[in-house]
């Protein structure tokens, strides 16, 4: 059956504008900064204020106005080094950024921003790497925090001994979740640990695992390990 | 007046044959999968969690869609994407639905040029949509029973990057993150194409 959707054949209103105000448009929403600020950051900012009232509302401002660019792939951010570039605030915080980031995962929903809040904790690395361990070990296993256990995955392994026990343990809390998502993450972190470890654990998840879990050791395996 | 009455029938036939053509397109949206399935329990998805995965991000102003003429596009839609858009390697997740779904909704061809022209071609928004419309929409697709909803695991998106060639293309070079170039440079040693 034939569907008329007449909308393809006209232009659109923005493509209808002398090129100079198109691109302007186009370029002018990547850089438009958040209007709504979730509840959370409030109350975070409260809290803050109490402790550093101004450099604290400083600090929150400057990430709020930013935070919604994490998911932003236009203008600048269409390239990796682009994106890199855009993420230099959160850089530049260091730790301050990683707690604030990990804590708007209590709430954020949007696939891109979470893709966007685990590539900016993985670039964070080894500042991020001690508050996000914390993080996971200081609360049962939860889907919410599987985008954070991702994010570790892609971590240079870190050398010392007692971090890398660390997220073994993370690895086999996050496995014997019933969560599915959870599961997954696990499967990922295992990238971080050594080969024996990894292939250990991902072969003894494999035994129980279901399909959508299976799928997952699988390509993990294969990319590791070329099986 | 032959002539005319002839252009009529032939403008007619055309624009026929265009609405035929637009009615076997597909759109696809980047989604998390599970919104959309059945879960583990066999409990239907609810359109109000499928919901989620089309509200808009603040500033945002349209709906962002993909639309393509084959199915088979989307293997290249998400390896592209991934792979210039995407820092850390991770699955593509979509749904794919049929494009009278979007019957009634002002559907525009919104081209990125940032972007490869892969993903500029293809991008479309549903224009200014109100929570209530993309509730509908989630609706609208989830009833659908032309709609799949796919995960294209991270390794596929590896392998089909090194059948393709993909990081050969002119286009791409300079997009793609070192991660998953990483990958596809591994993969590409262990299976030398051609």
């Amino acid at each position: 059956m034939a569907v008329a959707l007449p909308q393809y054949s006209q232009p659109t209103e923005e493509s209808r504008l002398p090129p100079f105000r198109y691109w302007q448009n186009l370029i002018g929403r990547t850089l438009e900064p958040s209007t709504a600020v979730a509840s959370p950051l409030t109350i975070n900012v409260l809290e803050s204020a109490l402790i550093e009232p101004k450099e604290a509302l400083d600090r929150d401002s400057k990430f709020g106005i930013t935070y919604h660019a994490l998911a932003d792939r236009r203008g600048a951010n269409a390239t990796p080094a682009g994106r890199t570039k855009s993420r230099q605030v959160w850089l530049d915080a260091g730790e301050d950024a990683a707690r604030w980031l990990i804590d708007r995962l209590q709430t954020e929903q949007h696939t891109e921003t979470l893709i966007g809040i685990a590539e900016t904790i993985t670039e964070l690395g080894a500042l991020a790497l001690p508050i996000a361990l914390a993080k996971l070990e200081g609360d049962e296993a939860k889907p919410r925090f599987a985008v954070l256990v991702e994010a570790l995955a892609w971590m240079k392994p870190p050398r010392q001994p007692l971090l890398l026990s660390r997220i073994a343990s993370i690895v086999d809390r996050y496995l014997a979740s019933p969560h599915i998502d959870c599961q997954v993450a696990a499967v990922q972190l295992t990238r971080i640990l050594n080969d024996d470890e990894a292939r250990t654990r991902l072969n003894a998840a494999k035994q129980d695992a279901g399909q959508r879990l299976r799928e997952e050791i699988e390509d993990l395996l294969d990319e590791r390990f070329d099986e | 007046m032959l002539r005319r009455l002839l252009t009529w029938i032939r403008r007619g036939f055309c624009l026929q044959q265009q609405r035929e053509e637009f009615a076997s397109d597909s759109f696809l949206r980047i989604v998390k999968v599970q919104r959309w399935q059945h879960d583990e329990t066999g409990k239907s998805p609810m359109a109000a969690d499928a919901a989620v995965d089309l509200m808009l991000r603040p500033g945002e102003k349209g709906l962002s869609l993909y639309r393509l003429r084959k199915e088979d596009e989307a293997d290249e839609l998400a390896s592209v994407f991934s792979l210039t858009l995407r820092d850390n390697p991770t699955h593509f997740e979509y749904v794919l639905f049929p494009a009278s779904v979007l019957s009634g909704y002002r559907v525009a061809p919104v081209p990125v040029l940032d972007h490869p022209s892969f993903l500029s071609d293809r991008h479309h928004e549903i224009q200014d949509p109100s929570k209530e419309q993309l509730l509908r929409l989630a609706e609208r697709i989830l009833g659908s029973p032309g709609k799949k909803v796919r995960r294209i695991m991270k390794q596929q998106i590896v392998n089909f990057a090194v059948q393709q060639g993909l990081l050969e293309r002119k286009e791409l070079r300079g997009r793609v993150g070192e991660r998953w170039r990483a990958l596809i440079e591994k993969k590409g040693r262990a299976e030398p194409q051609g």
